[in-house]
């Protein structure tokens, strides 16, 4: 948590798993046993513990709009020095940190995360110190007699329970407890205690309840400023002294767990209930009515109830800690202001593909949301102002004229210009990014002619993919121009990769092209002929966490395309480093059967879901010369050509 | 103990858990009508309680949980048939909550009746391996598994949980027979 925000979606994700619990802790009050009451609070322990939005899932999507709108409704104009607006609300902690040290003349939430930061400091200290005071009174404490000891040691004996360190006796306390993580000192009353008092305390000793006692007070200490995290750790300590009751009743018979309620009953002293490191049977006046109604309903819960206890906090545990994936969705073309560009900056690309998808929509729709969602941050600015303005439908027609789609003719249906992309020859940067071409073809069926190129840069951003122009849009026009720059083409680019074997220079020429298949198809209305005519159509809002879905690939056997090496026959190529899951890919051709691709290349169209990222880093080619077969590892040589 | 007044409780839960189970809807355009509401299923255990009440002690424990589940499935049902869309099940907590209530009624139901059948000497093992299975497969479909990537293991669970759905509907109309046998 770095800054306001951060704390904030960390603290309101965990109150939504605080209501969810109670909640059921409330319907199940009587059903479940105190283990399951006790126990199902590691799962709010942990969900503190688990920054929000970890594999991009949320328990509460909507909440996290709501948050991000805020977030950039208050810090609209950036002079926060923590937080800048349209940024995620990224939960690097659970608790405060500063790796920009404390840059001071920022905004009000600025201020408001240095309180907080403060506050944890001080609650800490001030534990600490409540901590320290109490072992040195109990330092002074006088050593038990031989009288108590022998209690004490009867009580562990009778019930197989591990003894303290040591035993002291304080004369200012009002009932026995246990303190101490490592060292654990058991401190009794001056007065005579009950054997029950012991056996309650020598079982916290046993399931180390001192431990959870400085979990729950350390949760407290992360979130001080929240009032429902200091209701559930009362709650944690209450339901773990009525599972520590359960466990003594469950070793006592008849009269003798009456007996134990009343002993209950007069201990209305919370004095130490909330030192870490400590474990008192008397958790003050208030939480001894929901004891003794725990006591008044014990039952030992049949052992079959586990399996239902185990799946409810399964269920419990599965939402509030992975959550949904599920985000709001991307907005539509039509969208503008803030909420609608808080939604989609909560939904920026993840993927090269969802990155390349991202930008091709948003040139295609002029849409000012989709460039801010894929922009590098420097270059979003612009966007993000024009974000703001309403969208005018009568603007957004005006503006179709001066569009380079025009002069082709592609169709425009609102708010998009008809047409499918594709990135040619996505190449590593030497930085982590790929840089290439992207294409825009005319969609199938419609009858245009001519295609539109650009010169992109696809980079990583965080956890997010960005992408921007490095050229205008070229067009190029003519009829079937499309089809002329689909692989094997001489019009569209390639890398040529070059090895040596045998005595031989070995140089291949390659090109790829990669798509997500974004078209739908749409009823056209009915022909003459009473039938439903189909045609596609864009699906024109971005899928930012797409993954390739169709590859294409052409190969020469020397500097070009088409460069024709008599003589020449490639059997096999095996394809490595595509960024993808498979290592390496394989087409093997068959000289005997199948046409070798001997001088002018060939394509093939790979199916779905390939996970393909860019171009091979290497490629290993097997070919046939002069009658001897020989097989090289080829690398890229250069750029694109 | 009046026989006939169990008889007629094993009869509502029975067809309660058929309404559960089965989900027949007409769907016209965005519209969504589910001719076996679960909500009624809700509506036939609540209606049971009494009738087993004698018999079975903790059986009134379910009655507010029938009623939540049963609102909650009549809000859907609502939101099914003028939108076509869910309201409650878009929220995961709501989701997790009424999945929980669901799975404990279910669970609770399931060993009352085995206890019952125990107790008028009739096999129960069965009864019992189904209804942990019922909430073991429950649990598991809910967990955030990418079910897409392993539909094998999904399919599988989804089949096996419609077989255990269909073995205990059997079983209960089955208990019903031999329970109303016994009164006649």
């Amino acid at each position: 948590m770095d800054n306001l925000w951060s704390f904030l979606n960390q603290t309101l994700a965990l109150s939504v798993t605080a209501v969810l619990i109670l909640l059921l802790k409330k319907l199940f009050e009587d059903k479940l046993s105190p283990r399951w009451q006790f126990g199902v609070w590691s799962i709010f322990a942990l969900r503190l513990l688990l920054p929000v939005g970890v594999f991009h899932r949320y328990l509460f999507p909507q909440g996290q709009v709501l948050l991000a709108w805020i977030k950039n409704t208050v810090e609209g104009t950036p002079y926060s020095a923590l937080s800048a607006p349209y940024e995620p609300i990224a939960v690097t902690a659970p608790f405060p940190l500063f790796p920009n040290y404390f840059p001071l003349g920022g905004s009000v939430t600025d201020w408001l995360f240095y309180l907080y930061a403060f506050g944890v400091v001080l609650s800490l200290l001030w534990l600490a110190g409540t901590y320290c005071v109490l072992r040195h009174t109990v330092s002074k404490g006088r050593k038990a007699g031989a009288a108590e000891t022998a209690q004490v040691q009867a009580v562990a004996e009778a019930y197989s329970l591990p003894l303290p360190r040591r035993i002291v006796v304080l004369p200012q306390v009002e009932s026995a407890f246990v303190c101490g993580l490592l060292r654990p000192v058991l401190v009794l009353p001056e007065r005579e205690v009950d054997d029950k008092v012991l056996l309650h305390e020598l079982l916290h000793l046993r399931y180390g309840d001192v431990w959870a006692g400085v979990g729950i007070s350390l949760m407290r200490c992360l979130h001080w400023c929240n009032p429902l995290v200091w209701y559930c750790c009362g709650r944690m300590r209450n339901d773990c002294e009525a599972l520590c009751d359960q466990r003594v009743l469950e070793r006592l018979e008849g009269e003798a767990r009456r007996e134990y309620g009343v002993i209950l009953l007069s201990m209305a002293d919370g004095k130490y209930a909330r030192v870490p490191g400590t474990s008192s049977m008397a958790n003050g006046a208030g939480n001894i009515k929901r004891r003794i109604a725990a006591i008044a309903r014990f039952k030992r819960y049949p052992a079959g109830m586990a399996l239902v206890s185990v799946c409810v906090a399964v269920v419990l545990g599965a939402t509030c800690l992975a959550g949904s994936g599920e985000m709001p969705p991307v907005p539509d073309g039509e969208q503008r202001g803030t909420w609608a560009l808080t939604q989609a900056m909560l939904q920026r690309p993840t993927t090269v593909a969802g990155a390349l998808d991202t930008y091709a929509k948003a040139l295609l729709c002029n849409d000012p949301v989709y460039y801010a969602m894929v922009l590098p941050e420097r270059e979003r600015s612009k966007a993000l102002l024009e974000a703001q303005v309403p969208y005018e439908y009568y603007a957004q027609v005006q503006s179709i004229d001066d569009s380079p789609f025009a002069p082709l003719a592609y169709n425009w249906s609102s708010p998009a210009w008809q047409a499918q992309w594709q990135a040619f020859n996505l190449l590593p940067d030497g930085a982590g990014g790929y840089s290439g071409t992207l294409f825009f073809l005319p969609l199938s069926g419609n009858n245009t002619h001519g295609v539109l190129a650009q010169k992109v840069a696809v980079r990583p951003e965080g956890a997010y993919w960005t992408v921007s122009p490095r050229s205008n849009l070229k067009i190029y026009t003519g009829e079937s121009e499309e089809t002329r720059w689909l692989p094997p083409s001489d019009r569209a680019p390639w890398t040529v990769y070059r090895g040596e074997t045998g005595g031989l220079d070995v140089a291949v020429a390659f090109q790829m092209t990669l798509s997500v298949d974004t078209a739908e198809t749409v009823e056209n209305g009915w022909s003459p002929f009473f039938s439903a005519t189909q045609r596609q159509r864009l699906d024109h809002v971005p899928r930012p966490y797409a993954a390739f879905t169709s590859m294409q690939y052409g190969v020469g056997t020397g500097e070009g395309i088409s460069e024709e090496l008599d003589g020449v026959s490639i059997r096999s190529l095996r394809l490595t480093g595509m960024g993808c899951d498979e290592e390496e890919l394989d087409f093997s051709f068959n000289a005997d059967t199948e046409r070798p691709y001997s001088h002018s290349g060939g394509g093939v169209t790979v199916p779905d879901d390939v996970g393909v990222q860019c171009m091979p880093s290497s490629i290993e080619v097997s070919f046939r010369y002069e009658g001897t077969d020989y097989t090289c590892v080829l690398l890229p040589e250069g750029g694109p050509k | 103990m009046n026989r006939e007044a169990l008889r007629n409780g094993l009869s509502k839960v029975a067809w309660a858990y058929i309404f559960l189970l089965l989900h027949i809807t007409l769907n016209i355009g965005l519209h969504t009508l589910d001719l076996l509401p679960d909500w009624a299923g809700y509506l036939l255990l609540l209606s049971a309680i009494p009738l087993l009440e004698p018999v079975l002690r903790d059986l009134p424990l379910l009655r507010p949980f029938c009623v939540v589940l049963a609102a909650a499935e009549a809000v859907e049902w609502t939101a099914a048939l003028l939108t076509g869309q869910s309201i409650l099940y878009r929220f995961l907590p709501v989701k997790a909550l009424l999945t929980c209530l669901a799975m404990y009624v279910t669970f609770q139901l399931l060993t009352d009746l085995a206890r019952l059948a125990e107790r008028e000497g009739l096999p129960a093992g069965r009864l019992r391996l189904c209804r942990d299975l019922d909430v073991v497969i429950r649990a598991a479909l809910f967990l955030p598994l990418p079910w897409e990537e392993w539909m094998a293991l999904a399919v599988v669970l989804a089949v096996t949980g419609m077989i255990v759905c269909i073995m205990i509907a059997v079983q209960l109309f089955s208990l019903r027979r031999c329970l109303g046998a016994a009164a006649a």
